[in-house]
C-alpha cells in the first residue's frame, strides 16, 4: 500500500511520465478495508477476524489478500473527474479476461441485471460479494474488481484478481475453484502485461528502484499503512 | 442559485459569494458536470465547522462506486457552517446541486485567491473541452 501511495506522488508530481503497473501477493494473509469502511465492521465477518488489517486509500468494500492477486496502476492525470478515466478499469478487465481464455476460461464484465443493487446501500462487508458495473464475472461469481483513487494531478487503480478460495472467507470462490484449469500468478501477470503493451502500443520496461522511491515509501508505511491511527481513522 | 452567476473553480468547485455584516460568505459545491462524471456517489466527507480552508487544497472526500477523490478548496477562510444533511441525501447532488447539495460556507479570510475563479462563461468553455 505505501508503495502505490509512493508511486502515486510520483504520477503526480510529473505530468509526462509513463503510467506504471505493479502486481503483488501478501505474505501474511491480510485484510484490507475500503477507504470509508470502519474498522468496527470487520467484527460482522468472523472468519477474516484473525488476520492483520490495513486501511486502503481506494474505495469499496474489503478484501481479503490470500489466494488473491492484487495489481496497482498509477498514472498523472489532467482532469480528476473525466469520464474517459472508467475506460482504466474496462482496459485492465478486458486484458485479465483475455489471459483468463487463453486457459478456456469464459469470463465476462458484470452488466447491471436483476441481481443489481443500489450502490449506496450495498452495504456487504467485502468487495467481491458487491457488484458493479464491468467487474470480472465467472459463471455469476466476481473474481476481480478495481477501485479508483484520484489526487489533483494523479490516478491510482487497485484491482483484485481472485486466484482461488481462501479459509479467511470460505463464502468466495476464485478462478481455480469455478475452471478446470487456471493460470499460476506468474503467467497470468506476464499474460495481462503482454495484453496491456499491445492494446496501450508501449514497451514495458521494468526501472530499478531510486533512494527517494525508499524513503518516500517509508514515510508513508510509517505516517499512514502501518499506523493504527490510519488504520482506525473510522 | 443560478450556475450564470456562480463562480467556479478548475476543479469544478462553484462558489456563490455574499456580504454579511462586512464578512465576505462564499457557499461551495460541486459542479453538475462533476457530479455526472462522478457517477452513483456512495459517500461524502465533510469538514469540521471551525477548521480553515486553504484555495487548492482538499476539505473533504467523495466516494463513488469506482473511484474516491479529494474536494479542493476554491477559497481560503475558516468554515463557518457545513450541509450535514448532504451526506445521508447525496441524490440531491445529480438534482439540485447547486441549491440543496450546497456543501459548506467559509468566512473567506483571503480575497487574493477569488481572483483564479472563472465566471460560468469561461467554465462553460473549459468543461466544452
Amino acid at each position: 500500500m505505501a508503495v502505490d501511495q509512493m508511486l502515486l506522488d510520483q504520477a503526480g508530481a510529473s505530468p509526462d511520465a509513463l503510467p506504471t503497473l505493479r502486481f503483488y501477493r501478501w505474505k501474511p494473509a491480510t485484510l484490507s478495508l475500503g477507504y470509508f469502511q470502519t474498522l468496527e465492521s470487520r467484527n460482522s465477518h468472523l472468519a477474516s477476524s484473525g488476520l492483520d488489517v490495513v486501511r486502503r486509500t481506494t474505495g469499496g468494500g474489503a478484501i481479503v489478500h490470500d489466494r488473491e492477486l492484487t495489481y496497482s496502476l498509477t498514472l498523472p492525470l489532467a482532469d480528476r473527474w473525466a469520464a474517459a478515466h472508467r475506460l482504466l478499469y474496462d482496459l485492465v478487465h478486458q486484458a485479465i479476461i483475455a489471459v483468463l481464455d487463453q486457459y478456456g476460461i469464459v469470463a465476462g464484465q458484470y452488466v447491471r441485471g436483476s441481481d443489481w443493487r443500489d450502490p449506496a446501500s450495498d452495504r456487504d462487508f467485502l468487495c467481491f460479494l458487491r457488484r458493479t458495473q464491468g467487474d470480472i464475472v465467472l459463471k455469476g461469481y466476481k473474481v476481480g474488481g478495481s477501485a479508483q483513487r484520484r489526487s489533483a494531478t494523479a490516478l491510482l487503480q487497485h484491482g483484485s484478481i481472485l486466484l482461488g478460495k481462501s479459509g479467511y472467507a470460505p463464502e468466495l470462490p476464485g478462478i481455480c475453484d469455478l475452471s478446470i484449469r487456471s493460470p499460476d500468478d506468474k503467467s497470468l501477470i506476464s499474460g495481462i502485461i503482454k495484453e496491456l503493451s499491445a492494446k496501450l502500443d508501449v514497451e514495458p520496461e521494468i526501472p530499478d528502484q531510486t533512494d527517494w522511491e525508499c524513503k518516500t515509501t517509508r514515510n508513508w508505511q510509517l505516517s499512514r499503512f502501518g499506523n493504527d491511527g490510519w488504520t482506525g481513522k473510522r | 442559485m443560478n450556475p450564470e452567476q456562480l463562480l467556479y473553480a478548475e476543479t469544478h468547485e462553484w462558489v456563490h459569494l455574499e456580504d454579511k455584516g462586512g464578512q465576505k460568505i462564499a457557499t461551495v459545491g460541486i459542479t453538475a458536470h462533476a457530479v455526472e462524471q462522478l457517477t452513483d456517489l456512495v459517500y461524502m466527507e465533510l469538514p469540521q465547522p471551525g477548521s480553515s480552508v486553504s484555495s487548492g487544497t482538499s476539505f473533504g472526500e467523495v466516494e463513488s462506486v469506482k473511484a474516491t477523490s479529494n474536494l479542493y478548496s476554491p477559497v481560503t477562510g475558516e468554515v463557518v457552517e457545513v450541509n450535514s444533511d448532504l451526506p445521508d441525501n447525496l441524490e440531491r447532488l445529480n438534482s439540485d446541486p447547486y441549491g440543496s447539495a450546497w456543501i459548506m460556507r467559509v468566512r473567506v479570510t483571503d480575497e487574493d485567491a477569488l481572483a483564479k475563479l472563472m465566471n460560468h462563461t469561461a467554465y462553460a468553455k473549459q468543461i466544452a473541452g
